[in-house]
């Protein structure tokens, strides 16, 4: 059986990251939860993740500052990741398009908005 | 489908935070109030409780601004965190909310806020005098409030990216809670970065997120006036490189040829006590005496002692030389952030290059 393909989810409530993990499973992937920065970047460090999502409120290591070291991994150059807020805030967009975000996804989720990552990461 | 529980949980944390900042006038409270009214607002707008999503926008901007020091907590904060609370459980018993509803409950008189320095409370003397020496030079003095939960280990919290920016873009003062107070703290506690940086607040906030307060800001620094010669140092052990270096630069301006490291910093101190500072240093990396890199930490070192902001026109130019094939003691090099850098054999066109862009910056005519 091929192996799924690994996505992780860094979130410190666990309403948002179980949607995403619920989400993602349907879509096949293998869903890893991290509850802030610092744990994100330990299981990225363990694991090979083909798409990361990461909110950006977050206690020890906020969603940017993961962003910032996980883009500095060579491994993690390239890997899409999604930014996650509340916020719908063009100067902190532009932040997470800086430091290398791939999309940044006004909360709250809908299948909508997901079907129409999943159209971009194609 | 809205998750009772989960919201019940938040409640609870909202109505304790608060009354904790009633009770004890500490406003680090407020990151966790901030929290834990940002994880609620999260929440109502994927339940789809979008007219609460709403209110609970307008508390978390308030608190916001509290988190951030743009604004005082005062009992108005007080009055509309309780009543978001009511409305929350209005909307979770199915009841009609009532968005001009008074304030239901009564609240102690708050306690009066802590006493506390102009930078902090609880700061060591080397740490105030830190603050002093920073205000009086006209760095900015800045201090990061930043949301912890317990459980990171020493390395950990010491190697966490706010200390990496902090290092990167001025000085750190003090950590409050230090990491072994925080290690024995409460399970989620705010721990508080002082720093000082030339920079101003709204160039740190390119890179820093997390809510940033300004104990004062930097005073601009006034441009060097220009000179008739530029002053160029060499620091270099081996004569034949040394004295090489020594005559090309002579014909660009005042040079000096030291051989040991502490003959070229007491050198470069003398020029900054006289008001006729140096504005190139050529630094060889391997001196019998100081490695370079020391030498440069210290040059910079100075330069903050004294007030001589990182991007301004007075700080001293130093470019570094190393030998090819060293290039991982380069790269290690490079993290002092010199102005330049030179493989022996030196290119002097490479040099004399360099040196005609700083005279164009710094000398009249």
């Amino acid at each position: 059986m091929a192996e799924k393909v690994k996505a992780l989810v860094v979130d410190d409530t666990s309403f948002h990251s179980s949607f995403l993990r619920m989400y993602l499973s349907t879509k096949g992937y293998e869903v890893t939860v991290a509850t802030d920065g610092v744990e994100g970047l330990a299981a990225a460090r363990k694991d090979d993740f083909k798409l990361v999502f990461s909110d950006i409120e977050m206690p020890n290591m906020n969603g940017i500052e993961f962003l910032r070291s996980l883009k500095r991994l060579p491994a993690y150059a390239s890997t899409p990741v999604v930014m996650l807020s509340t916020l719908d805030d063009e100067g902190m967009k532009q932040k997470a398009r800086t430091f290398g975000a791939f999309h940044y996804m006004v909360k709250p989720f809908s299948s909508a908005k997901m079907d129409e990552l999943f159209a971009k990461l194609k | 489908m809205v998750d009772a529980g989960h919201f019940e949980d938040l409640l609870e944390h909202l109505e304790r935070d608060v009354l904790a900042i009633d009770r004890t006038g500490d406003t680090a409270i407020v990151h966790l109030l901030f929290r834990t009214v940002h994880n609620l607002k999260s929440s109502a707008a994927q339940a789809g409780l979008s007219g609460l999503a709403g209110e609970l926008h307008g508390l978390e901007d308030a608190m916001d601004r509290v988190r951030r020091g743009k604004a005082p907590w005062t009992t108005g904060c007080y009055d509309q965190v309780a009543r978001v609370i009511d409305l929350v459980r209005q909307n979770l018993r199915g009841d009609r909310p009532e968005p001009e509803a008074p304030a239901p409950r009564t609240r102690a008189e708050a306690a009066p806020p802590p006493v506390s320095s102009r930078w902090g409370a609880g700061l060591a003397a080397a740490e105030l005098a830190a603050c002093d020496l920073a205000d009086a030079v006209g760095l900015g003095l800045y201090r990061i409030e930043k949301l912890f939960r317990r459980g990171l280990d020493r390395e950990t919290f010491l190697a966490l990216p706010v200390m990496e920016d902090i290092r990167e873009l001025g000085k750190l003062i003090a950590i409050q809670p230090a990491w072994e107070a925080y290690d024995q703290g409460p399970e989620e506690q705010v721990v508080k970065f002082l720093f000082a940086s030339p920079r101003t607040e709204e160039e740190l906030a390119q890179v820093l997120f997390d809510p940033l307060l300004v104990l004062s800001a930097p005073r601009p620094q006034p441009a060097a006036p220009p000179k008739a010669r530029l002053r160029i140092m060499t620091i270099e052990d081996d004569p034949t490189t040394g004295l090489l270096m020594h005559y090309i630069l002579k014909l660009h301006g005042d040079s000096v040829l030291c051989q040991t490291g502490a003959e070229g910093l007491a050198l470069f101190r003398a020029g900054l006590e006289d008001g006729d500072p140096f504005d190139l240093v050529v630094l060889d990396l391997l001196l019998p005496d100081l490695h370079g890199d020391e030498i440069l930490r210290e040059i910079r070192e100075e330069e903050f002692r004294r007030g001589i902001h990182a991007s301004g026109r007075q700080r001293c130019s130093v470019i570094i030389n190393t030998s090819r094939g060293d290039l991982d003691q380069l790269m290690e090099s490079l993290k002092n952030e010199p102005d330049g850098y030179l493989i022996k054999p030196i290119d002097m066109e490479l040099l004399v290059g360099k040196v005609a862009s700083l005279k164009r910056d710094r000398v009249t005519g």
